[in-house]
């Protein structure tokens, strides 16, 4: 079951004793009552109707029979290389991490140093709040076993599956490397003042702005054939540094994305050829906003749309989706 | 220079394809990136590209060593979803 339901309907779920993932309005999920759930707050969703904006319902993920057992725990920045620890032999971790928080910036950072980190699916969101509430509220992720929240701690679940089962977890990215230059850091972080391009130096806010480029486009990078995207976040021409929604890293060669005219038809186009139905999915914030992806359907994928989309890292700009395999 | 490739899609009917011993040269190629193969699952993309990158910064005897054994511990964790990926690397001998 992955459905948008109301207060109501959601605690009536959790009385009976379903397992659930929540996604939702802080003002919500604070009515809630205890029971076997997880959540992180965000107000923005693709539900069953297509994209939509919403404090008057959540989103509901209902584990599905084949988890077993699921343990939760939080993880502040120092507690977070322990996750792979933590994670089951056989099963998935779910992580939300409450976006703008030091605990977001060095999982981002560093998540990919953790040793083991790719061995066992990792998947999960960045909790967010509405856009014209940034600066004002908090992202805040909630463990609803014992009631406890946290807006500087990352909550992660941790699930056991039946043996004949494995979680894979998969990105559908509507954007794919431009052909133009090659962009390139020395260190790893999500603000730079200088950058190289094609291996020269240059100051990347000059850069950007004397090539007009689009900042609504991503920097990708190729990951062995997986395309992953960076989002610039603003042009700082005050301070004369670029800001990102995720880090850069040194050694890898970013290029900015061919646009994309039609984000619907684009994640269309790949859905098809994951042959699964998705048992958990999120969508990037910035690809509803730029994507105009209000009232549009995603087909089967559902979910929230996040500040940030886990898988095994932090993503931009990408669907993210796991889904449970026969072995 | 290697190349080999699959097909996207989903899991592999058949009997379970066996990983070779770390001693397959095969091994070394693949974490010096010397191996271009299409990969399927998500996370051979991502752990391929993090131990390409290491062998490039310390190509020395001793990290590729460790970082076969790195990628032998990945594969064997991933053996049942990660068949074609196994197929793509090493083909018919791990059949």
């Amino acid at each position: 079951m992955r459905a948008m339901l109301s207060v109501e309907e959601v605690a009536a779920r959790i009385v009976a004793g379903e397992r659930l993932l929540l996604a939702g309005d802080e003002d919500l999920l604070r009515q809630l009552p205890k029971g076997h759930w997880v959540g992180g707050t965000i107000p923005y969703f693709i539900g069953e109707k297509g994209g939509v904006m919403t404090r008057e319902k959540m989103f509901a993920n209902k584990l599905p029979p084949e988890v077993i057992s699921f343990e939760t725990r939080f993880y502040s920045e120092s507690q977070l290389p322990n996750i792979v620890a933590d994670e089951p032999n056989h099963g998935f971790s779910y992580l939300i991490i409450p976006a703008f928080t030091t605990v977001h910036q060095a999982f981002a950072e560093n998540v990919q140093t953790y040793a083991s980190i790719f061995d066992r699916p990792l998947v999960g969101w960045v909790a967010g709040v509405a856009l014209d509430e940034i600066g004002k509220r908090t992202p805040k992720v909630v463990d609803g076993r014992t009631g406890q929240w946290a807006e500087d701690r990352a909550v992660c679940l941790h699930a056991s599956l039946v043996d004949h089962v494995a979680a894979e977890v998969g990105i559908v990215n509507p954007f794919t490397q431009g052909n133009g230059d090659t962009l390139t850091v020395e260190r790893a972080g999500f603000c730079f003042s200088e950058a190289f391009i094609n291996g020269k130096r240059v100051n990347l806010a000059d850069y950007i702005e004397s090539h007009g480029i689009d900042c609504r486009l991503p920097l990708v990078a190729n990951y062995s054939g997986a395309m992953v995207n960076v989002s610039i976040k603003v042009v700082d021409k005050v301070e004369n540094l670029v800001r990102f929604y995720a880090p850069l890293f040194p050694n890898i060669d970013y290029r900015l994305a061919l646009p994309v005219d039609d984000y619907e038809a684009s994640f269309a186009r790949e859905f098809g050829k994951i042959c699964a139905d998705p048992t958990l999915s999120m969508n990037c914030i910035l690809n509803f906003v730029y994507g105009n992806l209000e009232g549009k359907r995603m087909g089967d994928f559902v979910g929230p749309v996040t500040f940030g989309e886990i898988a095994y890292g932090l993503l931009n700009q990408t669907l993210v989706y796991m889904v449970l395999r026969n072995t | 220079m290697v190349t080999a490739d699959v097909s996207a899609g989903v899991f592999t009917e058949g009997p379970i394809l066996m990983l070779p011993p770390k001693t397959h040269p095969k091994w070394k190629e693949l974490v010096c990136g010397k191996l271009k193969v299409s990969f399927t699952l998500l996370a051979t993309k991502f752990f391929v590209t993090r131990v390409t990158g290491r062998a490039k910064i310390d190509p020395s005897a001793e990290n590729v060593e460790r970082l076969i054994d790195e990628a032998f511990a990945f594969f064997k964790k991933n053996e049942k979803l990660a068949q074609k990926d196994i197929f793509a690397i090493f083909g018919q001998e791990s059949k």
